[in-house]
């Protein structure tokens, strides 16, 4: 046998293991938040009939996708000291109990503008995809475009595309895996670390992969249960469609 | 009035996307103007540095011109090997359909940067442990490795929706001309499921495009590794990763536009 | 001569190229019924949906209820609350219950309470012969049940005008009467209707008016006895033939 497994080590690195899962979960907790937010703004600006809003929430869009996510944060991290231009970052980051308040912003930065491309198109398509006579009727009744929005349009289109939406969430945990390139030490930074002291890369891979696994598995379970508990029903989307 | 604009913009596509990026070129050097004021673009984007950005050293293949074969290498494969984990998830027999399954889930739940890591200290380790030979592969190789066997997930899954799109119905008339299974898929199945997914596969590529910036964490010299290269050099970190963002928006930019307008072909031959 | 509650004077629409409503004049007195009708294509529905807006037109003068739609200063929330609108295809809003479907419209923009809201939506519900679904979802009603909450929905809003776009031409023929028979008793009570439709029979028994168009024009207006017992023109003379088969 040309590799012998040793365990054992992730017992004795489990507080880095740890550590990595925590950062992991700030980066992924407060970036799906303002992600889905960010993205839901642009979205209903991307569907709007409003030719300029719908221009500008387009290149938002075209912008902060094409540009792929390693890159952001690069550019974010060296070129710019935040912590100096918003100081209350620092504030919360210690609230966060983060150590390294830059790169811990310019990662999360760049995830949230990154991800929130794709959820607004998301939104985009659910909104598109629901039969116009929805907005009518909403405005023959006399609502404003807002109200019509928030009551009928984006309830429903919100159920419709929950799946896809789903996913960019968990894309949005996987990619926090780039964080480490610029030093945050999240869960695959760890795997780095206790394999360089440890050499033992396996099972320290092993055990993360694990770890990513447990939080795609439950993510999904989550989002499954808001479908279910605080979504419309599906059945009753699906009845208007005639 | 903005509906004439609209309809004028519709109306001369070539001419909106040219504009499209000029402005969004426009707004960024506003960008800049306001949060760097001094910039030393010149001294940054030098001939030497540019190339070496593009084309990598002068005796080695790198740079952009790298991350372009990488893409187009991996897709290929992944391609390959993504239809059949998509067929096999896609069949009944439990013997192919559940590994392919496992391998599907497990690659689509791990991020990227992890597999690129793991396969490049794996492949030693497991070589060594297989097949008691020392064997040490190229960043590259290793590189193309991981892309393969990440993006085959993905596609298998596309590949899965699209036979999952083919009506029953084909595949009868394929069983009553007494074609075998390898025969049905290759010849009927397979090609219809194609064309339905070639938006998704596209668009998967523009993504493979820009996941070919993480082989930066194995050290090879594509473009974004290029370009860190060169800052590590002489530290003008917003003037070349400003280089590095619009080089990258104008071809994956270009790439999607390039798949939506296939995409309407494609959709113009599906429905006659 | 008393204000027409509607006024449509020299008015154009295209889409592009496509010429929608060429130099329409109509006008429509309070209380007056009219119906719509003409072949396909022929603008009928554009004109409607111009009235309350869902559609813009491209020219011309046109005040519904007092309100210059032109201006932009009349606030077309309140307009479109003065001016119902029925659909072909009911437009119920799926996610909420029938009851919701009526009482929405009142709550949010009226400023109802829910209680005041439920009570005249329930008083509706009756008014069409469906209270017992009050708590069911459209999904689980038929077409004929769904158009009728969907004309519940809009007296709701307490309209002046109310219009019909083709109210029974997406339904199963058993449920068309239904539905026509809430339509007349609505005729009975004080609103302007324009309708648009095919049901002659409709027509005959309770408009005050017919118009008929072609080609994004007003070909034709009569009283429905002298349309159809002496059409002018011949494209009268051949949807006439064609609808009465």
């Amino acid at each position: 046998m040309g590799y012998e497994f040793d365990w054992l080590v992730l017992l004795t690195y489990k507080q880095l293991l740890i550590d990595g899962f925590i950062m992991t979960l700030k980066l992924s907790i407060i970036g799906i938040f303002f992600a889905f937010l960010l993205g839901s703004i642009m979205g209903l600006a991307r569907a709007s009939t409003n030719f300029f809003i719908s221009l500008f929430a387009t290149y938002y869009i075209e912008f902060f996708r094409n540009i792929p996510l390693i890159v952001q944060m690069f550019f974010i991290y060296f070129s710019f000291t935040l912590t100096d231009t918003f100081l209350f970052l620092e504030t919360i980051g210690n609230g966060l109990g983060l150590e390294n308040y830059n790169e811990f912003f310019s990662a999360l930065i760049a995830l949230i503008t990154y991800t929130s491309t794709y959820i607004a198109e998301a939104i985009r398509g659910g909104i598109q995809s629901l039969p116009k006579g929805q907005m009518e009727a909403a405005k023959t009744l006399g609502m404003s475009y807002y109200q019509s929005m928030y009551n009928i349009v984006f309830p429903q289109a919100i159920k419709i595309v929950w799946g896809p939406i789903t996913s960019q969430f968990i894309n949005l945990i996987k990619n926090s895996s780039l964080a480490m390139t610029i030093g945050v030490a999240e869960l695959t930074f760890q795997t780095q670390e206790i394999d360089s002291i440890t050499f033992r890369g396996f099972e320290a891979a092993t055990a993360v992969t694990l770890l990513y696994l447990f939080l795609t598995l439950f993510t999904s379970t989550i989002m499954s249960l808001v479908d279910k508990y605080a979504l419309i029903k599906t059945s009753r989307v699906k009845g208007s469609i005639r | 009035m903005s509906d004439k604009l609209h309809n004028y913009f519709e109306k001369n596509k070539a001419f909106f996307f040219i504009l499209n990026i000029l402005l969004i070129i426009t707004l960024l050097k506003l960008f800049q103007v306001y949060t760097n004021p001094e910039t030393d673009f010149a001294s940054a984007l030098t001939f030497g540095n540019i190339k070496f950005m593009l084309f990598g050293m002068e005796d080695e293949f790198g740079g952009l011109a790298l991350t372009f074969t990488i893409a187009i290498v991996a897709i290929i494969f992944s391609f390959i090997v993504g239809s059949l984990l998509g067929v096999a998830r896609y069949s009944d027999v439990k013997i192919i359909k559940i590994p392919a399954t496992i391998y599907i889930e497990l690659f689509r739940a791990l991020p990227l940067i992890m597999v690129i890591f793991w396969v490049y200290f794996a492949i030693p380790i497991v070589a060594g442990a297989i097949f008691e030979t020392k064997v040490a592969v190229s960043a590259l190789t290793s590189a193309i490795i991981s892309f393969t066997l990440f993006e085959s997930a993905y596609i298998a899954e596309i590949i899965r929706a699209g036979l999952k799109s083919i009506p029953k119905g084909q595949f009868e008339a394929a069983k009553t001309l007494g074609m075998n299974p390898w025969q049905t898929f290759t010849l009927i199945i397979l090609p219809q499921a194609y064309r339905r997914m070639i938006p998704a596969i596209l668009s998967q590529f523009v993504s493979l495009f820009k996941d070919t910036s993480l082989v930066y964490v194995i050290g090879v010299v594509e473009f974004f590794r290029a370009a860190t290269i060169v800052n590590n050099r002489i530290y003008l970190s917003f003037e070349i990763l400003s280089f590095v963002a619009i080089v990258y928006f104008i071809c994956a930019f270009t790439l999607s536009k390039i798949a939506g307008q296939l995409e309407k072909k494609v959709e113009k031959q599906l429905h006659t | 001569m008393s204000e027409c509650i509607i006024q449509m004077k020299d008015i154009q629409k295209h889409y592009d190229k496509f010429h929608a409503l060429q130099n329409v004049n109509f006008n429509v007195k309070q209380g007056e019924i009219v119906v719509v009708c003409g072949p396909s294509g022929s603008g009928k529905s554009t004109l409607i949906r111009c009235i309350n807006k869902l559609e813009e037109i491209t020219s011309g003068t046109l005040i519904v209820n007092g309100h210059d739609l032109a201006d932009s200063k009349t606030d077309i929330n309140k307009v479109r609350q003065q001016a119902g609108m029925v659909f072909q295809h009911f437009n119920l809003f799926p996610h909420k219950t029938i009851l919701e479907n009526i009482t929405i419209g009142p709550i949010k923009v009226k400023k109802m309470t829910k209680d005041e809201a439920n009570k005249k939506a329930m008083k509706l519900l009756e008014k069409v012969k469906i209270p017992h679904q009050a708590d069911k979802y459209p999904g689980e009603l038929s077409g004929g049940q769904q158009q009728r909450v969907a004309i519940a929905r809009t007296l709701a809003m307490e309209p002046d005008i109310i219009l019909f776009d083709e109210p029974t031409s997406a339904l199963d023929p058993e449920m068309i009467g239904e539905v026509l028979d809430v339509m007349k008793s609505l005729a009975d009570e004080n609103y302007t209707i324009v309708c648009v439709t095919h049901e002659m029979g409709f027509a005959k028994e309770v408009a005050d008016r017919i118009v008929f168009m072609a080609d994004g024009m007003i070909l034709e207006e009569n009283t429905p006895q002298e349309f159809f017992d002496c059409p002018k023109t011949d494209r009268a003379k051949e949807f006439l033939s064609e609808i009465l088969k």
